[in-house]
């Protein structure tokens, strides 16, 4: 499971990576968005996974998931979702001729 | 103690109303340089006052004391003198600079520059620390760029106060290696304690490569020889600039450095061979290029590099004596050096020209400038009873303690210069001429060139009643005798008789250099130092150049490429040299649903890829989103899939306009096996990366603090929330911070586009409207919902913000009749900005309960908790939900001609 999983982030960047270096700035932004993706799902994968754990402390419950990465990952997602709307006006304001 | 630093802050006062209210300076240019004058030499005489009879005191703070970096300074007679010198020119400098530049726009910077450049020397003079004099010695080397760059239009004058910047900085990263060397070698920074220790022989044992360094410093920036070149080129600033750096600032940092250490480092074998050879050098070179020059500021400049070469051998030589003559030769200096450049600077505006043919005769036709500038030619060519015959007295004395040898070459040198200085002053005294002024000075430009050139003749009033005072203790603090004095006869000593040779001589080299037609330089002599320095200059930009063409292909792919493929490397090289371990499976994972999930990323992923329609490629993206919401999800994240799935919609929803507006194709290039190989490896290496990290073992005090303590302090059981809003909260502080700056990035950049309509369809659809309404009617009270229960259950202000900007986003769709551009904008700026008061509200509310900045505060009910967090998340809230519409407000359909 560990290692499907690592692939499947793998591809992600594959894909990511590839958008990014080709030519158009359609690709840059794609590129960045799929590899914004890989990125988050590595943080929360690096602090380790649990399935079906509490995330809640609640009395008698067993021990919850780690919260830190969640919470990095819960900002760097909105963050990336800054970056990419800029970028977006960028190109919008890139194609006014 | 304090208030002789306070003295030396005055020049803060006009340098603070330059910067800040430029108009006045410009309005009324003699005013201001007036009232900067009146306050420099106002420090000026305070610190004069404190010369006599001043005890050595230092007064330090810590800044780095790990590093031996200390805020510290120290004052003795010595340097109260030398920034009694420094405030006194500065006041006359900027006495005249009002004049001179009373026209120009750029009045207010060159008045600031002028004031910043004498608090850096002052700073230079007055630190007792090494390393915060390099600071100051730096900052003196920046604003004398800016300020010989005055006339910045010309290529000349940018090149020209380029090579002087490069010189002294290359020189001042020197001596910041050998300042470091310095202190670790003698354990201590502090030039106090560091001159305790001379003549004990520690001096002795120090690398000669720190004490190369240490001189490099030096040399660069009192212009020594095989350095010089940069000073007679830095003649391209205004009249009074040179005077400033000439007279007592800049080039005398330099020397003042040497003269403040040569007790000490003399003690070292090769200080006084290094430092005299470097000084007689450099006047052999002045004389020689000045021998050639017409133009009347260059020749000063010539005259200028001399007299440093001779104060260098003086630090060179270390002794006593050479302290006492290096203290008169050095306040001569400054007194004939001020005037005479802005005396020359006063000659070119009245007659329109700085070549010698065309001044003969100026004394007589301009009587006051030319009084101040035959004052202070006479002091330069050192005619008793001036205060330069003086230095030329005590420098000879000195060298022919040393070795006689010496004193023969040093008063060959001066012979030299001396006929510099007849070349200088005695066509501008031809009775027979008189030149016709084309323009009157204002009386404050005659009057800063007259001041230092009475002050020449005050010293020489006065220093028999004060010499023991004054002079002599300024002399005593730098080494030189206890109970130091000066003296005009001596009797007939060697020195004596050295000088009159000198002065006989001069005549003689005067009736050579006099002859307009000299000889050009013959080939040995040539200047070979400063083609070489701007070869290598020029070595180093084609080398950059070069490497930024291979680099920077024109093209973004190749450039992220080769950066993609470094990192990828360095990335590689690392995970590689690591234990490798495959991460145990955990069996209650549920590998069924992911052997479903993983093909269908996969499949997504490629798409995305390979999308030649922006349809394919929406859906893709789509499909990616989704599929990582689900993993959030499924790995016991409900609060990261309900933002990735928010974010995901939002992020689409623009893509899509931007998409359609723009016209441009999803895909337009070919597959590349170049691009691809890249991206694999590098996906290789991201699988690897997170296969290794899930393998690792991890300690977590920080997330069981978290776990432990965010019931019981925080009062919430939703922990991801807790530290968005509590135990990180500065983080977030910043993070929407960081938000609304692109939300008004993205305004700024857009604002001519805004009135456009950008909805990438316009939808009549009865259905669609109904259904967007509908939803919309359900997202606003559900984010609501959301946001209130964030602190103990999946939700938060992030998220729920979110939620309502894709409730807006669907009106925006449907064209909703509230929701016009106008409205939209101002709500989205008053939104951001009321969350960012809201928020740091919240964090400086428990201020005013004496608690520290951000601590949560509490209002019990029974099990019911409201505090400041919660506040704090709905800042977060309203910001976020500002930048969203600051970005959804673009795809506003237009109907409202006005903004």
């Amino acid at each position: 499971m560990p290692v499907l999983l690592a692939i499947t982030i793998g591809l992600l960047a594959t894909a990511g990576l590839y958008r990014l270096l080709g030519p158009s700035r359609i690709d840059a932004l794609v590129g960045l968005i799929l590899l914004g993706q890989a990125a988050n799902l590595v943080l929360f994968a690096s602090g380790g996974l649990r399935h079906n754990a509490p995330a809640l402390i609640e009395k008698g419950m067993a021990v919850p998931t780690d919260p830190l990465p969640q919470a990095l990952v819960l900002t760097a997602i909105v963050i990336g979702f800054g970056i990419i709307a800029f970028l977006l006006t960028l190109v919008l304001r890139s194609s006014d001729k | 103690m304090s208030e002789a630093f306070l003295s030396a802050l005055l020049p803060v006062v006009p340098l603070a109303l330059a910067l800040l209210w430029p108009g006045l300076v410009r309005s009324r240019p003699q005013w201001i340089t007036g009232l900067a004058a009146a306050l420099m030499a106002a420090g000026s005489v305070a610190m004069f006052a404190r010369v006599p009879g001043l005890e050595p005191a230092r007064q330090s703070w810590d800044w780095v004391p790990q590093l031996g970096v200390e805020f510290a300074f120290r004052l003795d007679s010595f340097t109260a003198w030398f920034a009694a010198l420094v405030l006194g020119l500065g006041a006359c400098v900027v006495l005249h600079a009002g004049g001179y530049l009373a026209k120009s726009r750029h009045l207010p910077g060159v008045l600031a520059a002028l004031c910043g450049f004498t608090l850096a020397m002052l700073g230079v003079i007055l630190s007792d620390n090494l390393y915060l004099l390099f600071l100051f010695w730096e900052a003196t080397s920046l604003l004398s760029f800016l300020l010989v760059g005055f006339h910045h239009e010309k290529e000349e004058v940018r090149e020209k106060a380029a090579q002087a910047l490069l010189v002294t900085l290359a020189g001042g990263a020197c001596m910041l290696a050998g300042i470091v060397l310095t202190h670790l070698h003698f354990g201590t920074a502090s030039i106090v304690e560091l001159l305790t220790m001379a003549g004990d022989g520690t001096a002795a044992t120090l690398s000669s490569g720190a004490l190369v360094l240490l001189l490099l410093g030096a040399f660069t920036k009192s212009a020594q020889w095989p350095f010089h070149f940069w000073l007679p080129n830095a003649m391209v600033g205004p009249a009074p600039v040179s005077a400033f750096l000439h007279s007592a600032t800049m080039v005398k940092a330099g020397v003042f450095f040497m003269a403040t250490l040569a007790p000490l480092l003399s003690g070292h074998p090769l200080w006084t061979p290094l430092v005299t050879t470097a000084g007689l050098l450099t006047v052999a070179t002045a004389v020689l290029r000045g021998a050639r020059e017409q133009d009347l500021k260059a020749l000063l400049a010539c005259t200028t590099l001399a007299a440093l070469g001779f104060l260098t051998v003086l630090a060179g030589l270390g002794t006593p004596a050479a302290m006492l003559g290096f203290v008169i030769f050095l306040t001569a200096h400054a007194l004939y050096k001020a005037p005479l450049f802005l005396a020359a600077g006063n000659l070119e505006k009245t007659f329109g020209t700085r070549q010698l043919g065309g001044l003969v005769g100026a004394v007589k036709a301009a009587p006051f400038t030319g009084l101040a500038f035959a004052v202070s030619a006479l002091s330069l060519i050192g005619l008793a009873p001036l205060p330069g015959f003086l230095g030329k007295e005590y420098l000879l004395k000195a060298t022919w303690a040393y070795s006689p040898l010496l004193a023969v070459s040093t008063a060959l040198a001066a012979a030299g210069v001396l006929g510099l200085g007849l070349k200088l002053l005695l066509p501008l005294l031809d009775w027979r001429q008189r030149p016709e002024p084309k323009k009157r000075l204002p009386l404050s430009m005659t009057l800063a060139a007259l001041i230092p050139a009475l002050g020449t003749l005050g010293l020489v009033i006065s220093l028999p009643a004060t010499t023991h005072e004054f002079l002599g203790a300024a002399a005593t603090a730098l080494g030189a005798p206890a109970d130091a004095a000066f003296k005009f006869w001596h009797g007939w000593t060697p020195a004596f008789g050295l000088g009159m040779g000198a002065l006989l001589l001069s005549v003689a080299v005067w009736r050579v250099l006099i002859r307009p037609d000299l000889a050009p330089l013959p080939d040995s002599l040539q200047p070979i130092f400063e083609p070489a320095f701007n070869n290598t200059v020029q070595a180093i930009r084609t080398l950059g150049t070069g490497a930024g063409r291979w680099l920077e292909a024109g093209r973004p792919g190749v450039q992220m490429g080769i950066m993609i493929a470094a990192i990828g490397l360095l990335a590689f090289i690392g995970l590689d040299a690591a234990e490798w371990s495959f991460p145990e499976s955990d069996a209650s994972a549920g590998t069924s649903v992911w052997l479903l999930l993983a093909p269908v990323a996969a499949l997504a992923a490629f798409l995305a890829c390979t999308a030649r329609t922006t349809l394919t490629l929406l859906v893709s993206l789509g499909f990616v989103g989704l599929i990582v919401a689900l993993l959030f999800l499924w790995f016991s994240a409900p609060d990261l899939a309900l933002t990735q799935l928010m974010a995901e919609t939002l992020l689409l929803f623009l893509l899509a306009g931007v998409l359609k507006k723009t016209g441009v194709e999803a895909t337009t290039s070919s597959f590349s096996l170049g691009r691809a190989l890249v991206a694999l490896a590098g996906g290789l290496l991201v699988t690897m990366l997170v296969l290794k990290a899930m393998a690792l073992e991890w300690d977590h005090p920080i997330s069981d603090f978290h776990l432990t303590h965010s019931k019981s302090a925080a009062y919430g059981a939703n922990v991801v929330n807790v530290i968005l809003v509590d135990f990180r909260a500065i983080d977030t502080l910043g993070e929407i911070l960081v938000l609304a700056i692109a939300a008004l990035g993205a305004t700024a950049a857009l604002g001519a586009a805004r009135r456009r309509s950008i909805l990438p369809f316009d939808s009549e659809s009865p259905w669609l409207g109904t259904a967007a309404r509908g939803l919309a009617a359900f997202c606003l009270p559900v984010s609501l919902w959301l946001f209130w229960r964030g602190h103990n259950a999946p939700g938060g202000g992030f998220i729920s913000a979110l939620v309502a900007a894709t409730a807006l986003g669907l009106l925006l769709l449907v064209r909703h009749p509230r929701l016009d551009a106008r409205r939209l904008r101002h709500a989205s700026l008053r939104l951001m900005v009321g969350g960012l008061g809201v928020a740091l509200g919240s964090a400086l509310l428990p201020l005013f309960s004496g608690k520290e900045f951000f601590t949560g505060l509490w209002w019990h009910s029974g099990d019911f908790h409201l505090g400041t967090p919660l506040l704090f998340d709905l800042g977060v809230y309203l910001t976020v939900l500002g930048f969203c519409l600051g970005f959804l407000r673009h795809f506003q359909p237009n109907r409202t001609s006005a903004l």
